[in-house]
């Protein structure tokens, strides 16, 4: 599987309104949850919906809207909910609280430039990796966020093993679970 | 910080998938599929919601699970 011509359609738009933001604010929207993850993997698994973390959730909505995003139209039911006519296959939601619980080191973050004008900003492999194993740990049932994180730690450019270690205890997961790293 | 173009990072990914493959250690993608068991209601409606503007839009997509 890879990522569809719809889905890096939808990335782009979201890359501009990241850009827009960024610039703006001088502050990043992170994407965040299963987007970040399987656009780190390649698209791996399919994702319908992004979701983001930013400083400052009225500046974002102010540039979503003006580019053609609404607004969910349940108030108090999807708070922070948008779709875009041109792409309905795709969901977008803004997350509150800061990035990982203001654990995450931001400086590790990668900014991903889709074209000229559109990039969106990841948090580290290794924050995504702790992330699906914690939620792993929180409800066992469901192997699949355990396979996103092994797969986010075979797949990713590098891993710093001491950062990882730490942010998977503070998500409390086991990096046992990961299993060893393929040499390349 | 750190920019890196999507299309570099793409290859390099399959790069290394292909690396995974003839180890053997390459998963199959179902097996990542969110199973939806943790989703909150907020993320199943908006997912409900995904679902039902792409079937009036007469736009294909993989069912999610929620």
């Amino acid at each position: 599987m890879a990522l569809t011509p719809e889905y890096l359609a939808a990335l782009e738009l979201l890359g501009r309104v990241c850009e827009k933001y960024r610039i703006k604010t001088g502050a990043p929207a992170y994407l965040v949850g299963g987007a970040a993850v399987a656009i780190m993997t390649a698209g791996a698994f399919p994702s319908f919906d992004f979701d983001l973390v930013v400083a400052s959730d009225e500046e974002f909505e102010a540039i979503l809207l003006a580019h053609g995003f609404k607004r969910e139209d349940r108030p108090g039911w999807l708070r922070f909910g948008y779709y875009h006519p041109e792409h309905p296959a795709f969901g977008w939601q803004l997350v509150t609280g800061p990035l990982f619980d203001g654990r995450s080191d931001r400086t590790r973050a990668v900014r991903f430039e889709v074209t000229q004008d559109s990039a969106v900003i990841f948090p580290p492999a290794e924050d995504l990796i702790a992330d699906r194993l914690g939620q792993f740990e929180a409800n066992r049932v469901d192997p699949s966020r355990l396979e996103q994180a092994q797969e986010l730690f075979q797949v990713a450019e590098t891993i710093d093993m001491d950062y990882l270690s730490r942010r998977v205890a503070e998500e409390g997961g086991n990096t046992a679970d990961l299993g060893e790293r393929e040499p390349d | 910080m750190k920019t890196v173009k999507l299309s570099d990072h793409l290859k390099r990914v399959e790069a290394r998938k292909a690396v995974l493959a003839a180890a053997g250690k390459l998963r199959p993608d179902e097996a990542m599929r969110n199973r939806g068991l943790n989703r909150t209601e907020e993320k199943r409606e908006l997912l409900r919601r995904v679902e039902a503007r792409a079937k009036a839009a007469g736009v294909s997509i993989m069912k999610a699970y929620y």
